[in-house]
């Protein structure tokens, strides 16, 4: 028995402040982006269960946390990012890309007011230094941005019952925090910004502490939702959640050339604002007309989709997966870049797996909707 | 159905269980462990020849495939086809309804190289793999 799949050396690696809490609960680590994170406790499959039935708690201080603030933050921020930051609300988050010049994602990520002249991007791990140099370099008086990195942690609480683990903790319900909204408030005694958000296509929130608080956080948490089912859960089971909810992760299934026209996310471009970094490039690729684009697949015969198998139309390869796997119930689905033409669901396809040709077809995004 | 005292086991974690010419395959508790969640198996044809160390059969899991080779030499006679249906067998059973092939083999003399149990028990133990 053999796998590609490195295991981590662990000694290079960054480590979160849960660390000794994961390997206590007897977790299997991963290297992600310089950082050893779990990715998996029990079972990836029961994970993803537990966040779709029940609830979740992942560790992802790998996240990023920067912070813009000055008078003039949400003015020069609208000419970074592709959303519109100025009638953002304070109290209000959006998810949005930051583009280069030619249009390329450097990096997608959630921006949160947390006030009127303050904003806090929570950044991919793997781009944290490039966006906060990035930023630093456009920035000008009456903003600025801060490096909290090393201060702050995000916890991910997700799941149908996330709203009944979190009321036992913290006064603050989320019946009151509608979706993507950020507050202040306390959480088993300590400060934390709460949020509702998350990556997995379920209810539920991030909270944002104080690194020194994280340990504390999490075993309150666990210990709160014991009754309601709750899982800790790694990056193994994050990862198959994002994909069946159609979510892009940055790094895979967007690579450093791709623009949003290009990943599926025009909807994150706010064309009503005014001029944005990447805008002139955006208009051109919408005239034009893009020549590859993101889409989601199904299977429909056995095989599991990886990242890199060659995507064919007859006997055209015409792109690659870019995420894959399977699921409980048999159920194989991925995405990955096709040309425009095919992109459209119904549009059948064969993906190369072990050098064999396999069916597939490409369907609506996301693959999982919750029900409301 | 299996003697599990009676099994022999390659470095990279199959075990045979063989009488005369004939034998079954499969992997390891440690192994399926290793792997966690199985979904899916792809099995080699019936009547496919292969050579020790050649791949034979891939299992994956949630996160990726791991190939799995022939512990000896010889001609698959048999595959486990309730693995098409619930690959998860493999977790739940490795040495029992997990099993994955059968194989006349070519050249019994070659199982003889193989791990016993004990033998395996402390190559896993040394970081075996």
């Amino acid at each position: 028995m053999s796998s590609d799949v490195a295991s981590p050396s662990e000694t290079s690696l960054k480590k979160t402040p849960l660390y000794p809490l994961h390997a206590e609960l007897g977790a299997r680590f991963c290297s992600f982006a310089g950082w050893a994170l779990p990715i998996y406790y029990t079972s990836i499959l029961k994970e993803h269960e537990a966040v779709r039935t029940q609830a979740g708690l992942f560790d992802v201080s790998h996240l990023g946390h920067l912070e813009v603030s000055g008078p003039e933050a949400a003015a020069q921020l609208q000419l970074l990012v592709t959303q519109d930051l100025v009638s953002l609300e304070p109290g209000q988050a959006i998810y949005t890309p930051m583009l280069n010049s030619r249009g390329w994602i450097m990096d997608e990520m959630i921006f949160y007011r947390l006030g009127p002249d303050r904003f806090r991007p929570v950044v991919n791990a793997a781009n944290g230094d490039k966006i906060l140099s990035w930023l630093k370099a456009r920035l000008r008086g009456g903003a600025a941005v801060e490096d909290l990195r090393e201060k702050v942690g995000t916890m991910a609480l997700q799941g149908p019952r996330a709203a009944e683990v979190l009321a036992k903790v913290s006064s603050l319900t989320l019946e009151r925090l509608p979706r993507y909204h950020v507050t202040a408030g306390s959480v088993a005694g300590k400060e934390a910004w709460i949020a509702r958000t998350g990556y997995t296509g379920e209810d539920g929130c991030e909270i944002f502490a104080a690194v020194e608080d994280l340990p504390a956080l999490w075993r309150s948490l666990l210990d709160a939702g014991q009754p309601m089912g709750i899982q800790p859960a790694g990056l193994g089971a994050r990862d198959t959640l994002r994909l069946e909810a159609g979510l892009p992760l940055g790094g895979s299934d967007l690579d450093e050339k791709t623009t949003p026209l290009e990943a599926n996310l025009d909807w994150t471009i706010e064309w009503r604002k005014g001029p944005f970094m990447g805008r002139e490039a955006l208009e051109r690729q919408r005239r034009e007309g893009v020549t590859r684009r993101l889409a989601g697949f199904e299977m429909k015969e056995p095989g599991i989709p990886r990242p890199g198998c060659a995507i064919f139309q007859d006997e055209n390869k015409m792109g690659q997966v870019t995420s894959g796997t399977m699921l409980a119930g048999n159920r194989a689905i991925g995405m990955g870049v096709v040309s425009p033409q095919a992109a459209r669901p119904g549009t059948r396809i064969l993906i190369e797996i072990h050098n064999r040709k396999v069916d597939a077809e490409i369907v609506k995004l996301p693959f999982y909707r919750r029900k409301k | 159905m299996i003697d599990q005292t009676q099994l022999k086991f390659s470095k990279t974690h199959e075990w045979l269980s063989s009488d005369a010419d004939l034998a079954i395959v499969g992997i390891t508790q440690h192994a399926q462990e290793e792997i966690s969640d199985v979904v899916f198996v792809e099995l080699p044809k019936v009547g496919k020849s292969v050579t020790q160390g050649e791949e034979i059969a891939v299992v994956e899991s949630v996160k990726a495939a791991f190939s799995i080779y022939a512990p000896v030499s010889g001609m698959v006679t048999e595959i486990n086809e309730a693995l098409a249906k619930d690959p998860g067998l493999i977790n739940r059973s490795p040495y029992e309804q997990g099993w994955i092939v059968r194989m006349k083999l070519k050249n019994p003399a070659e199982a003889e190289g193989l791990m016993d149990q004990k033998q395996y028990d402390g190559w896993v133990k040394g970081g075996g793999h």
